[in-house]
């Protein structure tokens, strides 16, 4: 079975603060004095939301961890460097908070505040503590205008490397015009955008209307994923911005052949609605469109994922590793490698990424393994 | 459109005949006359009461030449000269569109009365006219205890041989317990379900209900590349809802969602149904069992990829029994994009044609006995008691 001992850019890392009241120093004065110390309710009203009446278990995050610490875990560097960037060879990873959803707050004002100073605490107690550690801009969805300010502010800093959109703050999915001022920032700045799904969407999350229960909820990220790489197709992001990359994580992937045939077929009928198909759908999504690898499935027959992964052409060039650490879903790299041709690897493992996010020549462990590709600590 | 053909030496079963009354006007008589006169009325810009459904292209977004061939009506002389006649099929599934439409509806009255309608005029103007013309019931869902009235108000009909789900108006996925009196009645008169990938969309006002994931989609065009999304929740929650469970008998047709997601789909359902166990003690199984064994899987919608291996290879990682056992052929005759059985044999194994193109229809829908043996009989001598599955 192939396996993989050399480099990772790793997609997808959840980093919180060990409580919310961490960013309180870093607001303005005037929201200083209005939150006071005091809890603030800065999400939007639930449309579609596991919690009520459901379980998640242990909060989503490792059970395991959290007894370790007593508290969720995400907030401390020292097990994020123990348990993953050390353990799997971490070159880069990209902070992409837990999850995010102060994003979409109900209050533009307080929104706009909130995340620029979630974004100068991310610089003043993460992005300089660990050189493999890059962070994604956080913004307003609900106010784009902002969010393309607050790019501008923040996003020249070295150690972003993209734009996080989590929750959706309007009643559209994310390629709409509306959003697009986000767009054109983030390619201003050379930042890539990466997707998360995050709860508290304005926008119905799901097909079907409510659910009853956590696992409807659960299985069926992957709706949003296609309908946002279709959305930024049809309203022609990657022809107005043509050096934007954007990374969808934790949607899985396996709807991707679906997708990719479907806008294909569908590709005379797109062109007829809108100006901007110019070009046969699946192009834009292999030239500007990247998706993590989490949360993999484990078939119920052999080598069924692989079979999968092998029957899309140039999905090689399309996925990159994400771990979703620390949550309990989170995939190792080990799985991973099995299921992909191990010329593969490389790029799925980290070039790719490095392509998106502009991060240069990946280097490699190769020469330096082992004997007997034993895994290598590397600090 | 080209001229069907088939390189099958064996008549199909067509699952999929798109079937809809063009205008309010074809089905008048068969509206309760409390009704007729305000679904009748013209209106000048507010356009007709039963809005049109929001998947079907209108013409104005058509290529030239499409639009024809999407308004093209349902000819009974040519099903008859094009299938029925010269042995291509000898059985043919009129679809319903219209289960949509009656979803489109709010005023639960007139959603009732345009379901029946619906069914009566497919019943003497369809059904009766051809013993080789099977139909599906449209239900008013928003009352549940009034589809199962429809259910059984005609269900027994010898040619109607399931019901159509249609578009969600109560927002709850159809895993819900308040669906509960239609599939009681569907599993009383053995009739399957069939699902429409684009029932959704016929509701397109509403705050909490979306046809896709992430929000309503800005094209017609998207929706069609996006109609996999209310398979994908509506499924997940009548397995993990324990649908299955409850009603044992009950069997589930998605039409136009393609199948190329459902093995990373089911690989995904039994993953959380073992994660989060405690939310499910009516769930016996794996959720993949139960779909392969409740599911079945329109060819209308099939994805299409560069090279067809790539469809059959992503295919045979279903769990057994496999992919062979879940597609149903459907032609889409007469729209545009219809495929016949030579363009859709072509791409799928010769081991899996005896089943896609006939037996998995054959043993899916309530047929009646009749139609197993020989073709061309009069169903109106056969008792409802006659009907059987194989």
């Amino acid at each position: 079975m192939p396996e993989y001992h050399d480099v990772i850019v790793d997609v997808d890392i959840h980093h919180r603060p060990k409580t919310a009241q961490e960013w309180v120093p870093y607001l303005s004065d005037e929201w200083k004095r209005t939150v006071d110390g005091e809890e603030v309710c800065i999400y939007p009203i639930p449309i579609q939301m596991s919690a009520s009446g459901s379980l998640n278990p242990f909060g989503g995050r490792r059970v395991d961890l959290e007894r370790e610490l007593g508290v969720l875990p995400g907030y401390d560097l020292e097990i994020l460097q123990r348990d993953l960037l050390d353990q799997f060879n971490h070159w880069r990873g990209i902070l992409t908070h837990d999850l995010g959803d102060f994003e979409a707050g109900l209050n533009p004002y307080f929104t706009a505040d909130l995340c620029r100073a979630v974004n100068d605490w991310n610089v003043d107690k993460w992005l300089d503590t660990d050189d493999r550690l890059y962070g994604l801009v956080a913004v307003s969805t609900s106010w784009p205008d902002a969010a393309a300010a607050e790019i501008r502010r923040v996003g020249g800093h070295e150690k972003f490397a993209g734009v996080l959109l989590a929750n959706n703050g309007l009643g559209v999915p994310f390629g709409h015009p509306v959003f697009h001022p986000i767009f054109e920032a983030a390619a201003e700045m050379g930042l890539a955008i990466l997707f998360h799904p995050c709860s508290f969407d304005l926008a119905p999350e799901q097909a079907g209307g409510f659910i009853g229960s956590l696992p409807e909820y659960t299985s069926a990220f992957g709706q949003r994923a296609m309908h946002y790489i279709t959305s930024m197709i049809v309203h022609g992001v990657f022809e107005k911005f043509p050096s934007l990359k954007v990374v969808l994580t934790e949607y899985g992937w396996t709807w991707l052949p679906n997708l990719m045939w479907r806008l294909d077929s569908q590709y005379l009928t797109l062109a007829q609605e809108s100006p901007w198909v110019k070009r046969l759908p699946s192009e834009y999504l292999r030239q500007h469109v990247r998706i993590g690898t989490q949360p993999m499935e484990e078939s119920t027959v052999p080598d069924g994922m692989a079979a999968l992964v092998e029957n899309v052409d140039g999905i090689e060039d399309i996925l990159c590793f994400s771990s979703d650490f620390p949550h309990f879903t989170q995939d190792a790299p080990w799985y991973l490698a099995r299921i992909l041709p191990r010329e593969w690897h490389r790029k799925v493992f980290c070039e790719n990424a490095a392509d998106a996010f502009g991060f240069g020549p990946v280097p490699t462990l190769v020469g330096q393994a082992v004997a007997g590709d034993a895994p290598l600590n590397s600090r | 459109m080209s001229s069907l053909e088939t390189s099958l030496d064996f008549p199909v079963i067509d699952s999929g005949i798109v079937h809809d009354w063009p205008s309010l006007s074809e089905i008048a008589e068969y509206i309760s006359p409390e009704w007729r006169e305000l679904l009748l009325r013209p209106y000048d810009d507010f356009g007709p009461m039963v809005p049109r459904v929001g998947v079907r292209y209108p013409d104005a977004v058509l290529a030239e030449g499409q639009a024809a061939a999407y308004s093209r009506k349902l000819d009974l002389d040519e099903l008859c000269r094009e299938f029925l006649d010269v042995g291509l099929a000898d059985r043919l599934v009129l679809l319903p569109d219209s289960d949509s439409r009656v979803g489109a509806l709010t005023i639960h009255q007139l959603a009732r009365t345009v379901a029946s309608a619906t069914n009566d005029w497919t019943i003497e103007e369809w059904l009766a006219r051809d013993s080789r013309l099977f139909g599906i019931a449209v239900i008013p869902n928003q009352v549940p205890e009034d589809a199962a009235a429809e259910i059984r108000r005609i269900g027994d009909h010898p040619q109607i041989v399931g019901v159509a789900l249609g578009a969600n108006t109560l927002h709850r996925r159809f895993g819900h317990a308040i669906y509960y009196p239609i599939y009681e009645a569907a599993a009383d008169l053995d009739l399957p379900l069939v699902l429409h990938a684009s029932s959704d969309a016929a509701i397109l006002t509403e705050a909490t209900l979306s046809p896709t994931g992430g929000g309503m989609p800005s094209t017609y065009a998207e929706a069609r590349v996006l109609n996999n999304h209310g398979h994908w929740s509506h499924v997940s929650s009548m397995i993990y809802q324990g649908v299955f469970n409850r009603f044992p008998d009950l069997k589930l047709l998605l039409v136009g969602g393609g199948a190329a997601w459902i093995p990373g789909y089911l690989w995904r359902l039994d993953y959380w149904h073992k994660a989060a166990q405690l939310e499910q003690p009516h769930v016996h199984e794996l959720p993949s069992n139960y779909f392969m064994r409740h599911c079945r899987i329109s060819t209308w919608g099939l994805e299409s990829p560069a090279r067809a291996e790539q469809l059959v290879n992503i295919l045979n990682t279903l769990p057994a029994p496999g992919a062979a056992s879940l597609l149903m052929y459907a032609s889409r005759h007469p729209l545009g994009d219809s495929e016949s059985p030579a363009v859709l044999s072509a791409r799928i194994p010769e081991s899996w044609h005896r089943r896609v193109f006939r037996d998995n229809a054959a043993e899916f829908f309530r047929w009646p006995a009749a139609a197993t043996t020989a073709v061309g009989i009069d169903v109106s001598a056969v008792s409802p008691e006659g009907s059987s599955r194989a």
